[in-house]
C-alpha cells in the first residue's frame, strides 16, 4: 500500500471561484489500491450466521458500514470480496450455476446488474423500509440503487492552467484538438473493455449526445490512456502523469480531492451522467436472510448516512444532509447544468446485446487504437 | 296475534339481492375478460412499437446481416414498469443472431396465418416460471446478394398487464357493488312504498265502528284491488248476515209475542172461569196456542238454520236422485202419521247437479215438510209427488214438489218468496216462511224457485237446478 500520509497535512482550502465543483485537498491513498480481495469481518458476538457480500465497491470504503451493520447484527460474520464489475458478473453467474452464490451482489455496472435481474437471478425484496426509494433508483422490487454518483472530468490543479480546465464535453474536444501536442499521453480514461463501469458511462455519452464520437477521437489523437478503476486514474493524476481524466466516478474523486490539494474535478456542464450502485439479494443466496437485512441496512437512512459521511458515496436517501449526497449533488449541479440519471429498467440492456457491444466496442477499438 | 310468513319486504330484498348478486357475478366475469383483453391490447401495442423500432435497425452491411438494437426500443418496454424483456433474433440460415436462446418458441403454424393476415404474431407463454407476452416479427432480407428470412421475437413479462387487469376489474367491482347496495336500498324502499295502499286499508279498517260494514273506500293500486274485493265480499256477507239477524230477531219477537200475550190472557180468563166445559174448551184452546206457537218456534228456529247456510254454501258434485231419496226416506214416517201418501218419480235417471247436498236436502225437506202441513186441507187426495223431470231449458232440470190441497191465493203466490215483510209471516199460518228462505239458497245455487198452483188444485214448488255438465 502507498501511504500519502504526509499529505493529511494539508487542510482543504477550497478555491472559492469555483466551488463547490473543484474541490483539492489532499489525498487517502488506500483508496488507489484495487486487488482482487477479500476481507473477513467475524462476528462480534458468537457467529451463528454469515454473510457474504460480493461488491465492485472498494472493501475500504464499505469497512465503516460493514462493521456497523455488525453491530445490528452482532451474531452475523461478514465476508467481503471485492471485484472489478466485470469479473464480478463472470463469478457471480459462475457460482450461480453450480448452485449457491454469494448474498448479495453490489456493483456500479447498473447495467450488468440489471442484465442480471432481467435474467432471473435476483430475489425479491419486499421489506417495509423501502417506500421511500424513488422510482428510478429500484426495479421490480429486487434491484436497488443506494448512491447518486456523478461521472467527472478530474484534473491536475498544479499542472493544468485554469484556461484549460474544460468546463464540457465541448470544450475539452476543443482543447483536446487545438492543444493535442500539450495533452499528448496525458489524458485517461476508462478501458471500456474490461471495466463494466466504463462501459456504462461510454454507452450512455454514446446514446446521450452527439459529441461521443468526436470525444474519442480527439482521445485518441493524444493517445489516451485507459484504465480500469476511478482509483488508477486518479492516482495518476495526483502524481503528474495525466493532466486530466474524463468520466472518472465522482464518489471517489471527491474523497481524494477532499485530501489532495492537486486535484480538481469538474461536472460538465453539457450534461453530467449520474449513476447509482445497485445491489439485489440473489436468489440462490446462502444465506438470503442476511443477503435482505444487509441490503436494508443499505437502504436504511443509518446506512445511508454512514454512506455519507464514512463512504462518501452520495446517498440517495432524501433524510441525509451535507455534500456528497443527493441534495448535495443536486445544489452542486444547479448552476451548471442538468444532471442525466440513469434510471433502472430493461432500456439498460440495449448496450448489452451481444450484436450491439461487439459493434460498439469495435468502433471503439477502431477508434482507440 | 297472526304468525307471520316473514316480512315481504325481506323476501323481495332476499330475492333482488340475489338476482343482483348473479348478475353482479356475471358482469364481474365478462369484465375481468374484457379487462383482460383491454390491458393485452395496449401493451400489445407497446410491445409491436419496441419490436418494429428494434426492427428499424436491421440493415445487410457487406452481406453480413447488421443489427443495431436502439436505445428506444427497450426502453419503450420501460414503460411497463417492473416487467422482465427478452428478445432475440433469429436467420434462416444462420440460426440465432443475438439475444436470449431459451426463450419460448412460437408455433409456426399460427405465426403464418398471423402474417398471412398481415398482422404481428403475438402468443403468451411461460418463461423461467413467469408468463410472457412474446411478439414475432417476420422480415425477408433482400439486398446485395443476401436473401434470407429474419425473426425477430420479443417478450416481455406480465405484472403491468395483470396489474392494469386487475385495476379495471377492481374500479368495475366496486361500481357493481355499489349498484348492489343501490338496488337494495331502492327494493327496500320501493316495498315500504308499495305496501302504503295497505296500510292505508289498515287504517281504515281499524278506525271503523264495530258495526259499520260498509265496503271499503280507501284507492288501492290494480294488483290490491282483488285483495280489497275479497274484504268488501266478506264484509257484504256479513252485513248481510247481520241484517237478517235484526230482522229475525225483529220478526221472531213479533210471532212470539202475540201468541204469547193471547196465551196469557186466555190463561187469565180460564182461571176465572168456573165452568168445568168452559174451562176445558179455553183449555184446549190454551193448548192449540201453544201447538202453535211451538211449532213456530220450530220453524224459526228451521229458518235460522237455513238462513245461515245461505252465505256459506260449499258446492260439490252430488247425484240428484240420492239426495232426494235418501230425504224423503226421513220424512216419510211424518207422511205416515199424517195419512199421506209420498210418492218419487224420476223420469230423467242418475243426474249430477253442483250443488251443496246439505242445503237441497234442507230445501226439500222444507218443500215436502210444507205439502204435508198446508197441502192436506180439504185436499183432493191425501197425495204428495216428488218429480224429477227434464226442464224446458235445455242442461236444466225440474225438481217439483206437488200436493193435492187447495193451493195458494194468487196474491200470495209471489208474495211467499219474497224477503220477510212486515205481516207477511201472519198471513199464512207460517206457511210461506220457508219459501223465502228456500228461495234464497236455491238463488244462491244458481237455480230458481217457482211456485203454481194446480189446475185441479193443490200446490206445485219446482226447483230449476243447473246439470253439472
Amino acid at each position: 500500500m502507498i501511504s500519502f500520509c504526509s499529505k493529511r497535512l494539508i487542510t482543504s482550502k477550497i478555491s472559492e471561484a469555483i466551488k463547490p465543483l473543484v474541490l483539492c485537498i489532499g489525498l487517502l491513498t488506500n483508496l488507489f489500491y484495487l486487488p482482487a480481495s477479500a476481507g473477513n469481518y467475524p462476528a462480534p458476538a458468537i457467529e451463528t450466521e454469515k454473510l457474504q457480500i460480493l461488491s465492485s465497491t472498494d472493501e475500504s470504503v464499505m469497512k465503516s458500514l460493514l462493521t456497523d451493520y455488525q453491530r445490528i447484527y452482532p451474531h452475523v460474520s461478514v465476508e467481503y470480496i471485492d471485484r472489478n464489475t466485470v469479473p464480478l458478473f463472470n463469478k457471480f453467474i459462475e457460482d450461480y450455476k453450480k448452485g449457491s452464490s454469494s448474498d448479495i451482489i453490489i456493483s456500479s455496472a447498473m447495467d450488468l446488474q440489471i442484465k442480471l435481474v432481467n435474467d432471473g437471478y435476483a430475489a425479491t425484496h419486499s421489506t417495509e423500509n423501502i417506500g421511500w426509494v424513488p422510482e428510478w433508483a429500484q426495479w421490480r422490487k429486487q434491484a436497488f440503487g443506494f448512491t447518486y454518483e456523478p461521472g467527472v472530468i478530474v484534473y491536475n490543479t498544479k499542472l493544468l492552467a485554469p484556461e484549460n480546465v474544460p468546463q464540457s464535453r465541448f470544450e475539452l474536444i476543443e482543447k483536446l484538438r487545438d492543444q493535442s501536442d500539450y495533452f499528448m499521453g496525458r489524458v485517461g480514461t476508462y478501458d471500456i473493455e474490461s471495466s463494466g463501469f466504463g462501459y456504462l458511462l461510454a454507452s450512455q455519452d454514446a446514446q446521450q449526445a452527439s459529441t461521443w464520437g468526436r470525444l474519442t477521437e480527439n482521445l485518441s489523437a493524444v493517445k489516451v490512456k485507459l484504465y480500469d478503476s476511478t482509483s488508477g486514474m486518479l492516482k495518476a493524476i495526483q502524481e503528474g502523469e495525466l493532466l486530466l481524466s474524463y468520466n472518472v466516478l465522482g464518489s471517489y474523486a471527491y474523497t481524494a480531492i477532499e485530501e489532495s490539494e492537486q486535484l480538481g474535478m469538474i461536472l460538465p456542464s453539457d450534461y453530467t451522467l449520474v449513476m447509482s450502485r445497485v445491489g439485489f439479494v440473489s436468489k440462490r443466496a446462502r444465506n438470503a436472510k442476511a443477503g435482505h437485512q444487509f441490503l436494508d441496512y443499505l437502504l436504511s437512512e443509518r446506512g445511508q448516512q454512514l454512506l455519507a459521511t464514512e463512504a462518501r458515496l452520495y446517498p440517495i436517501h432524501p433524510a441525509v444532509s451535507g455534500e456528497a449526497t443527493y441534495s448535495g449533488l443536486q445544489q452542486a449541479a444547479q448552476n451548471r447544468g442538468p444532471l442525466k440519471l440513469i434510471k433502472l429498467g430493461p432500456a439498460l440492456l440495449t448496450y448489452q446485446d451481444k450484436l450491439k457491444k461487439g459493434n460498439f466496442l469495435k468502433e471503439w477499438q477502431e477508434v482507440i487504437r | 296475534m297472526l304468525s307471520s310468513s316473514g316480512s315481504l319486504r325481506t323476501r323481495l330484498a332476499a330475492l333482488f339481492g340475489a338476482v343482483l348478486l348473479v348478475g353482479g357475478a356475471i358482469v364481474l366475469f365478462a369484465t375481468s375478460n374484457f379487462a383482460q383483453r383491454a390491458a393485452d391490447e395496449a401493451y400489445d401495442k407497446l410491445l409491436a412499437s419496441a419490436a418494429l423500432t428494434a426492427m428499424e435497425s436491421l440493415s445487410v452491411i457487406e452481406r453480413e446481416i447488421h443489427f443495431d438494437l436502439p436505445y428506444a426500443s427497450l426502453d419503450t418496454l420501460s414503460l411497463s414498469k417492473d416487467d422482465r424483456v427478452v428478445y432475440r433474433l433469429k436467420s434462416e440460415t444462420k440460426g440465432l443472431l443475438t439475444g436470449y436462446d431459451k426463450i419460448p418458441e412460437p408455433s409456426p403454424d399460427d405465426m403464418k396465418k398471423d402474417y398471412k393476415a398481415g398482422k404481428p404474431h403475438f402468443f403468451t407463454a411461460d418463461y423461467q416460471g413467469e408468463g410472457f407476452r412474446f411478439i414475432v416479427l417476420e422480415r425477408l432480407l433482400v439486398e446485395s446478394g443476401v436473401q434470407e428470412k429474419v425473426w425477430l421475437q420479443m417478450g416481455q413479462s406480465r405484472l403491468a398487464r395483470t396489474e392494469l387487469a386487475r385495476d379495471l376489474t377492481l374500479k368495475a367491482l366496486v361500481g357493481i357493488a355499489g349498484l348492489i347496495v343501490l338496488g337494495l336500498l331502492f327494493v327496500w324502499l320501493a316495498a315500504g312504498w308499495s305496501l302504503r295502499p295497505l296500510l292505508r286499508v289498515e287504517d281504515e279498517l281499524l278506525q271503523r265502528q264495530p258495526t259499520d260494514l260498509k265496503p271499503l273506500a280507501t284507492q288501492v293500486p290494480s294488483e290490491a284491488t282483488h285483495f280489497v274485493e275479497a274484504i268488501n265480499r266478506f264484509m257484504g256477507r256479513l252485513q248481510r248476515n247481520q241484517d237478517r239477524n235484526h230482522a229475525f230477531i225483529a220478526e221472531a219477537a213479533h210471532q212470539l209475542r202475540t201468541p204469547l200475550a193471547s196465551l196469557q190472557a186466555q190463561a187469565e180468563l180460564a182461571a176465572e172461569d168456573v165452568d168445568a166445559e168452559v174451562f176445558r174448551s179455553r183449555a184446549e184452546r190454551i193448548r192449540r196456542n201453544a201447538q202453535e206457537t211451538n211449532s213456530r218456534i220450530n220453524q224459526l228456529l228451521s229458518y235460522a238454520t237455513l238462513a245461515h247456510r245461505v252465505d256459506v254454501l260449499v258446492p260439490e258434485l252430488i247425484l240428484l236422485e240420492d239426495v232426494v231419496v235418501q230425504c224423503l226416506a226421513d220424512l216419510a214416517p211424518l207422511a205416515i202419521r199424517q195419512n199421506v201418501e209420498l210418492n218419487f218419480d224420476n223420469h230423467i235417471g242418475a243426474v249430477e247437479v253442483l250443488a251443496d247436498p246439505e242445503a237441497l236436502r234442507e230445501v226439500l225437506r222444507n218443500l215436502v215438510d210444507n205439502a204435508l202441513k198446508y197441502g192436506q186441507t180439504n185436499a183432493v187426495k191425501a197425495e204428495v209427488d216428488v218429480t224429477l223431470e227434464a226442464a224446458d231449458k235445455p242442461g236444466w232440470v225440474v225438481l217439483q214438489v206437488r200436493d193435492y190441497g187447495q193451493g195458494l191465493p194468487e196474491e200470495l203466490l209471489k208474495q211467499v218468496t219474497r224477503r220477510f215483510g212486515r205481516g207477511e209471516f201472519r198471513q199464512q199460518n207460517g206457511s210461506g216462511l220457508g219459501l223465502a228462505i228456500v228461495e234464497q239458497i236455491i238463488h244462491g245455487m244458481g237455480g230458481t224457485l217457482e211456485l203454481e198452483n194446480g189446475v185441479k188444485g193443490g200446490l206445485k214448488a219446482r226447483l230449476l237446478l243447473a246439470v253439472n255438465t
